[in-house]
């Protein structure tokens, strides 16, 4: 049993516009390596434009880095993306089917878990609507229902990850650290540094796409405060 | 065990593709009064408008021209309509693609495919008007599902090429806008290749498009088998076309969400 899901081995990545007449290129990512443990939260605290939404592509698998390895030991890494391909036109329902899909569920799993991911979005009187009647609101409940059932073996969080209403944010916030229990990981990538501290044990500071200091929070973000 | 995660995988796909194709036929049609009914309604007008200008307007043809033109005209709207959504079709997920990795050929598949539906829908109209015409069916009709799928394959692999490149090259788009209305004009849908003069006439016999649509009239209208030839011609350049196609995307797949959007 390795210990390891996921590691980066000196990952680059640079912006460079294909057929550009310049060769100037950006270097969003340099040489970044650490790893991701199972079952850890692993926290990225960085500037903005310090690379952190690339790193969280690279990690997804949805680039691929210039140079350097990403080697995943576990099965579906995936972005929290709540809404992910939704159609205005379509139902709830039928949203439900399409955006599990995507997330890689099965047909007959999404059709068995119907009930209980409307039950948690808290939309039974309007799951047979198109999605365009929809408020922000129900939307984003729908939304974060389906990515809960989707459950892969390391989730990607950008920023806060409570939606809805007061009562729904407290509903999805425990359902995470819930699931932050378990052996899944999960990579936190936050401005704010209380939220590291209270979720997780290891961080990574990521600053003009390298890695400055990786180690214990509480550490590694006395040093990003000292800049 | 790679295998069968392999296949688990294809089938998870197939089960994304279908079920997306649907929703895209679904999107065409909402909020429409006439609501489905215009997947039927818009190519019929479409037809109708080519009717009036070639048929009894330039006074064109025989009687039987209504016949011919239709037989052109509802493979070609097949072809050019998803040659020309696939070619945005990349750009149009820039969103989607930058939330979560998925394999990039599914966003022509999706498109390919609402079309064959709608396309077998028409066809299927197609041949009900033929026979309330008087045209009697006849032993050739077996050829069809042969022609369907020559001709699937070359919408397909050209679907798949444009699809590929104007992500990178956005300024293609208009290249393949272009190449459509040319190949429109050049695919002897309101006119004969074969009563033309030489050499343009061999020029276009070398266009697979005008291949297809000759295919459709030599088995619907003609009691004729298509010449083997002919549909060799139309195999090779959509097969090479096709795996071109599908390599680049491949090639591309995790490329794309860098440079769209």
């Amino acid at each position: 049993m390795n210990d390891v899901a996921l590691s980066l081995q000196g990952v680059g990545l640079s912006y460079r516009k294909l057929l550009s007449p310049s060769r100037s290129a950006f270097n969003a990512l340099h040489d970044v390596s650490f790893d991701v443990l199972r079952g850890e939260t692993l926290g990225i605290i960085g500037k903005n434009g310090a690379g952190k939404s690339t790193l969280m592509k690279v990690i997804a698998g949805i680039v691929q880095p210039d140079t350097g390895r990403v080697v995943a030991h576990v099965d579906r890494v995936q972005l929290l993306s709540l809404q992910v391909g939704f159609m205005q036109e379509l139902t709830g329902r039928e949203n439900v089917i399409l955006s599990s899909l995507l997330l890689g569920m099965r047909r007959k799993d999404v059709e068995q878990k119907m009930e209980q991911i409307i039950a948690f979005a808290e939309l039974a009187d309007f799951i047979d609507k198109p999605l365009r009647v929809y408020s922000s609101g129900m939307r984003a409940r729908l939304g974060f229902a389906i990515s809960c059932q989707a459950d892969p073996d390391l989730l990607i969080i950008d920023e806060a990850f409570g939606v809805g209403d007061m009562d729904f944010r407290k509903k999805s916030r425990a359902v995470i650290e819930q699931r932050m229990k378990t052996m899944r990981s999960f990579v936190l990538v936050s401005h704010s540094e209380s939220m590291l501290m209270e979720y997780c044990e290891r961080c990574v500071w990521l600053d003009g796409g390298t890695v400055r200091a990786i180690g214990k929070t509480s550490d590694v973000i006395r040093s990003y405060a000292a800049g | 065990m790679v295998f069968g995660g392999c296949l688990l995988m294809i089938r998870q796909y197939f089960e994304l593709l279908t079920y997306r194709a649907l929703a895209e036929l679904k999107r065409d049609s909402s909020g429409m009064y006439l609501g489905m009914l215009w997947w039927v309604l818009e190519p019929v007008l479409y037809m109708l408008v080519f009717y009036v200008v070639f048929g009894v307007g330039l006074k064109k043809g025989g009687g039987d021209f209504a016949l011919y033109l239709l037989c052109g005209l509802v493979p070609w709207k097949w072809i050019d309509s998803t040659v020309r959504t696939s070619s945005g079709a990349i750009i149009a997920s820039a969103g989607l693609m930058r939330q979560l990795y998925f394999p990039k050929w599914l966003l022509p598949g999706y498109v390919i495919l609402a079309n064959t539906y709608k396309f077998l829908i028409i066809f299927f109209l197609l041949v009900v008007f033929l026979l309330a015409l008087g045209v009697s069916p006849s032993a050739s009709w077996v050829w069809l599902p042969a022609v369907f799928i020559l001709n699937l394959l070359f919408v397909a692999s050209l679907s798949l090429v444009a699809s590929a490149f104007v992500p990178l090259i956005p300024d293609l788009r208009y290249v393949v806008s272009y190449g459509m209305t040319m190949l429109f004009f050049m695919s002897g849908i309101f006119f004969s290749v074969s009563e033309l003069g030489e050499p343009v006439k061999s020029w276009l016999l070398w266009l697979p498009t005008v291949l297809i649509i000759d295919a459709y009239r030599s088995v619907l209208l003609y009691d004729q088998t298509p010449h083997l030839s002919a549909m060799l011609h139309i195999l090779f350049p959509s097969l090479l076309l096709f795996a071109f196609g599908a390599f680049c995307l491949a090639r591309l797949d995790r490329y794309y969400p860098r440079v769209v959007g």
